[in-house]
C-alpha cells in the first residue's frame, strides 16, 4: 500500500487540482479498493486496477462537485474553479519543471486534463478512458488530441518566455 | 506532400488514430522529417508528464510523510467502519429471518421445562449459575481496569473512574488490544454514523 499511496495521490491531484481533495479521495480510493480486493483476479494488474479505482473516484467527485453532467462541464471554456489553495500550491512547488507542467495541465478543461492523465500517465487504452468518462471513443480521441496540442503549445510558450 | 495536422500527429504519437489513419500517418512520418519531429515532441511531452507524476512534489510547507501517516490512519479507520457497517448489515439481515412466533414459543416452553428439571434435580447448580460478567471486554493493568460494555468504554482506578458513553445506540463490537486497550464501536441506526471509542493503558 505504501508504494502505491504516493502514486495514487499524485494521479488524483493531477485530476482534481488541490491537496485537500486529493488527500480525501486517496483515502476513499484505498478504502474502496481494500474492501473490494476479492474482486481483483489477477494480482499482477493490481496497480492498473488501483489506478482505475482512483480515476473513477476522482471523476465521481468532480461530477458531484460540479452538480452538472460532463456534457455541461465540456461546455465550460475555463477549468472548474479550484479552491484558492491550488494557486498557492503551484506557486510553492519546488521544481520549475513541475510548475510548468502544472501550468499546462491547469490550462486544459477538466475533461481534457482527465483524458490526458488517464491515457498518457495511467496508460489506459482510449476505449477504457471513454468508458470511465462516459463518452464515445471518438469524443475521447478528440479530447486527447486537444489536450496534447494545447499542452504542447502552452509548454512551448512558457519555455520561450523570458 | 500533404502534411498531417497537429491533432492527427498528437494522436499518432501513441497509436490513438483509427487503424488505417494510423498506418497512413506512420508511413508519412517515415518520409517526412518535419512530421516525424512533431510526433517525437508529443512523445517527449508524455515522458515529461510521466516523470512529473512519478516524482510528485508537494508544496514546500507540506511534508508527504506527515500526510502519508494521516492518510494511513484514516484508511485504517475507514476500513474498520465499513467492516462494522457490514456486521451491522448482517445482523439486520439475520433478524429479518426470524423463526415464526409459534415455533419460538414452543421451543421456549420446552427449554423452560428442561432447565427447571435440571435445576431441581442437578447435584450442584451453584457452580453453573454464576452471574454474567457486566463488562464484555475487560483489561486489568495493575490497579487500572479498562472495560467495555454495551454502554461504552471506561477506565477505573481503585474504584474511581470515567466512562465514554455511547450516545444513541449500544455497542455492537468489542475489541481488546494486546498492548492493553479496549475498544467499542457503536452504529447509530438512524444516521449510520459509526462511533469508535478506544482507551489505552499508557
Amino acid at each position: 500500500m505504501r508504494d502505491n499511496l504516493r502514486r495514487v495521490f499524485a494521479l488524483i491531484y493531477r485530476i482534481v487540482g488541490n491537496v485537500a481533495d486529493a488527500q480525501d479521495l486517496t483515502q476513499d480510493t484505498f478504502i474502496k479498493a481494500l474492501a473490494r480486493k476479492d474482486q481483483l483476479k489477477d494480482g499482477e494488474k493490481a496497480v492498473q486496477w488501483l489506478g482505475r479505482v482512483a480515476s473513477n473516484t476522482a471523476i465521481d467527485f468532480l461530477r458531484r462537485k460540479a452538480r452538472v453532467n460532463f456534457t455541461e462541464i465540456d461546455s465550460m471554456l475555463e477549468p472548474l474553479p479550484d479552491p484558492s489553495d491550488r494557486r498557492a500550491d503551484i506557486e510553492m512547488l519546488r521544481s520549475e519543471e513541475a510548475a510548468y507542467l502544472d501550468h499546462c495541465l491547469d490550462a486544459l478543461s477538466v475533461r481534457e486534463r482527465t483524458a490526458l492523465v488517464l491515457r498518457d500517465v495511467e496508460d489506459l487504452p482510449a476505449s477504457e478512458v471513454a468508458e470511465i468518462l462516459g463518452c464515445s471513443p471518438a469524443t475521447v480521441r478528440s479530447h486527447i488530441a486537444n489536450a496534447r496540442t494545447k499542452f504542447r503549445a502552452i509548454y512551448q510558450m512558457r519555455k520561450e518566455a523570458p | 506532400m500533404k502534411h498531417f495536422s497537429d491533432a492527427e500527429l498528437a494522436l499518432a504519437s501513441r497509436g490513438d488514430l483509427p487503424f488505417l489513419a494510423q498506418l497512413r500517418a506512420q508511413s508519412h512520418c517515415v518520409l517526412c522529417p518535419s512530421c516525424r519531429q512533431r510526433v517525437e515532441t508529443y512523445r517527449a511531452d508524455r515522458a515529461r508528464m510521466h516523470t512529473a507524476v512519478d516524482s510528485f512534489e508537494l508544496p514546500r510547507a507540506m511534508k508527504f510523510d506527515e500526510l502519508e501517516g494521516e492518510m494511513f490512519a484514516n484508511i485504517r479507520l475507514g476500513l474498520d467502519v465499513s467492516e462494522i457497517r457490514q456486521d451491522f448489515g448482517r445482523e439486520e439481515h439475520q433478524s429479518q429471518h426470524m423463526i415464526p412466533w409459534r415455533a419460538a414459543a414452543a421451543v421456549a416452553a420446552l427449554t423452560a421445562i428442561v432447565t427447571t428439571g435440571w435445576f431441581l434435580a442437578g447435584p450442584d447448580t451453584k457452580q453453573y449459575l454464576r452471574p454474567a460478567p457486566a463488562a464484555i471486554a475487560h483489561v486489568r493493568s495493575g490497579a487500572i481496569v479498562l472495560r467495555g460494555d454495551e454502554n461504552g468504554v471506561g477506565v477505573e482506578n481503585r474504584g474511581v473512574g470515567m466512562m465514554l458513553r455511547n450516545v444513541s445506540s449500544p455497542s455492537s463490537r468489542f475489541e481488546v488490544g494486546l498492548e492493553g486497550s479496549v475498544r467499542t464501536s457503536a452504529i447509530d441506526q438512524d444516521s449510520g454514523q459509526v462511533t469508535v471509542s478506544q482507551i489505552y493503558v499508557d
